[in-house]
Parts: C-alpha cells; structure tokens; sequence
C-alpha cells in the first residue's frame, strides 16, 4: 500500500467515526452488492458501488483524482482495477481470474450527494460443467473499514442450475455459492419435476364493458320491454 | 290507441334516458372504475400547469422507475407536490389515494407521511429542510382510463407507492415502505406505521421448531434490503426454509404478515393477489437474519414465485429498532408487466 493510500484510509476511517448520526440516509458508508449468477458456461459478477455522501469526497479521489468531476477511461479503467485486486473467485477450489471488468461510474456530482451508483461487471467464461455439486466461492476486500456488503447470488436463468445453500460471512464480505448442474438433455426446457406455479390470469378484456353490456340489456327489459309487452298483451285482450 | 302508444313512447324515452345513469352508478361501485374517477376529480381541480405536470405517458421508463427511499433533495420526484396543492386539490389528491388503497393501506401510508414530519421537527435533523409531509409527489403515468392501464405513484423520503391499475385489475408492486422514527405519539395514542410487520415476523419466528428455525436464520447481517430501488428485474436465489414444511397455523401467520404488504392496495386486488401467492406456498421461503427475541433488530425475507417482500431495520440515524426499509415486489408482474403496454 502506498503511503498516500494509506492515508486516505486513514482519512476515511475519521470521517467514519466523527460522521452524523442523526441522518436517516446511508451517509458514512460505502455500499458494496454483488449479485452473482451461475450458467452452465459462465459465472456473472455485479457489483454495485454507492458512496454516502459523507464518504464519496475522499472516495473520488481514488475514482477520480484529477478531479475534473468526470470518472475518465482511464481512471475508471485503474479504479475498477484495484477493485480487481482486492476481490477473489473461486470455482471448486481454483482461483478464477475475472478478467477486465465492464464498468459505468456515476457522475461524480451524484456520488456526492450520495445518490450516485457505479457498477463493475465480470462476465467470466467457464468450461461447461460437469453435473453434479460445484462450489463458488467471492470475497471482497476493497476497503473493508468504511464498507457496507451485500452479496447474493441470482436465481439460474437455466433450469439446469440449481442454487442448494450462500454461506456469507458475517459482514457479506465473503460468500460461498453451493449449486448443482443437471445433466444437458439436449434443451434447456423446465424439469417435468418443476412445481406449477400459480398466477393470477389476465383477462381478455379490460374495463367495466360486462357491467355495462348487464346493466344496459337489464335496464331496457325493465323500463322499455316490459311496458312494450303489457301494452301488446292489453291490445291482444281487445 | 293514440294512448298507448304514446304510454310506450314515454317508457322507451324513460328506459333511454335511466340507462346511461343507472350504468354510470353501477359502474362507480367497481373499485377500479372509483379509482379513475377519483383520478379525474383531481385533474378537474388542478391549472393548466399542474396537468401537464401530472401526468406522464404510459411509456415513459424514467418516471416509472423514479422512485427511492431516499429524501427529495437527493432524488428529485415530479408530479404534484403535496405542499404546493390548495385544500381542495390535496381532498381531491387524499380521495385518489383512498380509492386505490385499502382502508389500512391509506392508514399506513398516511403514518409513514406523518413519521417523516416528526423526523423533520426531530432535534437532530440540521436545517429542518429534508423531510416533511409537504416532500411527497403525486403523479400518473399513462392518463387515468377504465380500459388501458396506467399507474398511481405517490412517494418521497422512505415511501414509494406504484399502483397500476389494468381494467380491473390493480397491482402495487414495486412498492416501498419505510420509516423513522419507527414509533411516535399521536394524541397520547403510540403510532407504528409498520409495527404490524415487526410483531408478527417475531410472531411467526416463535412458532418455528428448532429445525425450522435452523433452516431460517441465515449466516449473515443483512444491513439493508438487496431488491430496493434500482434493481428492476431482479431474480435472487431463495433461500431460508420453505414454507411446504409449516404447519397451517403457520402457513396462516405467514399469509397475514403477507397481508400486510399486500393489503395495501385496495381489497379485491390485495385479495386477487393473496389468493395467489397462497397458492404458491409450497414454493415460498422465508429466511431471517438477527436475533429471534422479540423487541430486537432483525432482517426478513418472504420469497416465492410471483413475490418477494423484505424487511431490513437499518442501523443508521441510531437505533436499528427505530428506522426500517421494506420492499414489496413480483417478479413477474412488477409495474403491472404482465399486462403489457411499456
């Protein structure tokens, strides 16, 4: 760690502890969610970044440091870098390299008032696995001090996947993805197996037609036909 | 001859005449129906500007999904402000809210406007300029109709209400609830705008056996929801224990606390809608994190196929008993998808 980022811990750790406590808002924290998904072939890793307001002063400094209130390729490219190093994957015990994440970082001016969320996104291509249980494994350590984590994993867009268990830690910082894989069956159609699942239906027609089509012919038996027909039958007496 | 049939004439006038009117009166006792003419009542008293500040098309995405638990300032809303609305617009304004929520949907929601006031005249609050009753936006996106669907949103600092409404049909998710302080005074009587949540989550939990319960308590401290604002489309794992394992009594508590969420919206939807998730119980989990001790902080999550519904004290501003954010979702019927249209 370099002297200037360790101050800028050190700096950030301060502010941690002299922020307000009276705010009803996420101010003195760094929210850190993952959302992970497992396929077949790949694995997905979300991660969306919101700075409080409180911290995203001494955050763009590192986000943005030549302060020009515009996250640059460049910078974007070296911040999401040191995210890179601070955070592991793991599949069935083998380090996976994530790769170059894709990224989109908020305007600066949002972060400050807290209400701007970046986004690092891995999409990491893995051998078609085998069926059986498998174990994804993530940490994160980017700066743990002044760090809120949430880490969950996705529901499978493949039926062949199954999420069985997350173990996390504590703080969310870590967590363990157990999942199995069905054999291929030459599609990926739903496992006869599958519960049904109940949804209301939608219907065809919207609006108060039906009661207006009763109501109408109701209306019109009452006051126009029946009349039509007591006349009718008192004529047929004469 | 000549009296008879002018008898007829009158009759026929008469029948021609009663039907539009006797249909109109039918017609405003179908909730949905009293919802667009609550909706139109309010139009009918606002000026030129306020109408085409009110209402959005039906297509438009970023009014759809601008809503947050965060305050206005940081998150700008559009709409009719309730502060800026003259005594017979906010009636008018308060009259749609009543048409298109429960009777106890409006009385939470009203709380929750209420707690923010007292957050705003709380000693701690610098400025006094964040919060209040006067920060909550309402709009419409598409405008108001019996037979193309369009949308309710009513919301501020820890509220987003987004009823659309579809013919007869009415859908409330996505919608926020949130509050702080959790618990204040109102005419010497303590209001808890989501203490019903709480009690029966706590409730539910003391009638887990030790297997259950086991399969309930997740690892980990849950710091806020996952699926909140932003995260549109969302599929998370479900995790906890299924709910096939509870017994009826059980299945009952856990319907209720449902409720309170669904509830909200007014009756025939929120029943529509329970009647649906009660028939995916089997496939529904229920997962905690936190102590199990009634009186204490602790994060909940009810997940089954067409809902998700989080509960998340938040340990900011002080005590993680005083300030919670909520989230009611279906993951497949948000914004009322299911109905098309955007």
């Amino acid at each position: 760690m370099t002297v200037s980022r360790r101050w800028l811990r050190t700096g950030l750790a301060a502010l941690l502890c002299a922020a307000s406590p009276a705010l009803a808002h996420r101010t003195d924290e760094y929210l850190q969610a993952v959302l992970i998904g497992v396929e077949p072939t790949s694995i997905l890793v979300d991660l969306a970044l919101t700075p409080g307001s409180g911290v995203a002063g001494p955050l763009l400094r590192l986000m943005d440091p030549d302060g020009d209130e515009v996250v640059s390729e460049t910078e974007g490219r070296r911040y999401a870098e040191s995210i890179r190093r601070d955070i592991g994957l793991r599949l069935d015990g083998k380090t996976m390299d994530p790769g170059e994440a894709e990224w989109f970082f908020a305007a600066p001016a949002s972060m400050k008032d807290g209400t701007g969320t970046s986004r690092l996104v891995w999409k990491v291509a893995v051998p078609p696995l085998p069926p059986g249980e498998h174990r994804l494994e993530w940490h994160n350590r980017h700066l743990p001090g002044l760090s809120v984590y949430l880490a969950n994993a996705l529901q499978p867009e493949s039926p062949r996947i199954a999420v069985l268990q997350q173990v996390r830690s504590t703080n969310q910082s870590e967590l363990e993805v157990r999942f199995r894989v069905e054999p291929a069956s030459g599609s990926d159609s739903i496992p006869a197996s599958t519960p049904a699942v109940s949804v209301a239906p939608v219907p065809e027609t919207f609006g108060p037609k039906p009661t207006w089509i009763v109501v109408a012919a109701s209306t019109l038996v009452a006051f126009g036909l029946v009349p039509a027909w007591i006349l009718l039958a008192r004529r047929g007496r004469r | 001859m000549i009296r008879s049939r002018s008898f007829l004439s009158a009759a026929l006038r008469f029948a021609l005449a009663a039907s539009p009117l006797l249909c109109a009166r039918a017609a405003e006792s179908t909730p949905a129906i009293r919802t667009v003419a609550a909706a139109e009542a309010l139009i009918s008293t606002l000026d030129a500007a306020q109408r085409s500040a009110v209402v959005f098309a039906y297509t438009n995405q970023v009014q759809r999904r601008l809503w947050s638990n965060l305050p206005t300032p940081m998150v700008r809303r559009t709409g009719l402000r309730w502060g800026d609305l003259k005594p017979d617009q906010l009636k008018a304004a308060e009259g749609v809210l009543k048409a298109a929520l429960s009777g106890m949907g409006y009385e939470k929601v009203m709380n929750i406007v209420e707690a923010e006031e007292v957050l705003k005249n709380s000693p701690g609050n610098p400025g006094n300029l964040v919060f209040g009753k006067d920060e909550f936006y309402l709009s419409f996106v598409g405008a108001p109709s019996a037979e193309k669907p369009w949308m309710i949103q009513f919301g501020g600092h820890h509220l987003a209400i987004n009823v659309t409404v579809a013919g007869t049909n009415g859908v409330l998710t996505p919608s926020l609830t949130c509050t702080q302080p959790a618990s204040f005074q109102r005419d010497g009587k303590t209001v808890r705008p989501l203490g019903r949540e709480n009690d029966l989550a706590f409730q539910l939990m003391g009638t887990l056996d030790a297997s259950q319960k086991s399969a309930a308590v997740l690892g980990a401290r849950f710091r806020d929801i996952v699926l909140g604002p932003g995260q549109d489309g969302r599929r998370i794992a479900p995790e906890g224990v299924k709910v096939s394992t509870f017994t009826p009594a059980q299945r009952r508590l856990l319907l209720e606390l449902v409720s309170q969420w669904v509830g909200i919206i007014r009756d025939d939807a929120a029943a529509a809608k329970m009647s649906e998730i009660e028939g995916n119980l089997d496939q529904t989990w229920f997962a905690w994190s936190g102590p199990t001790e009634p009186g204490s902080a602790a994060y909940f999550r009810i997940q089954g196929p067409t809902v998700v519904i989080e509960y998340a004290p938040q340990s900011l501003g002080g005590s993680a008993l005083n300030h919670t954010h909520t989230i009611y979702r279906d993951p497949t019927n948000d914004y009322g998808s299911r109905f098309g249209g955007f």
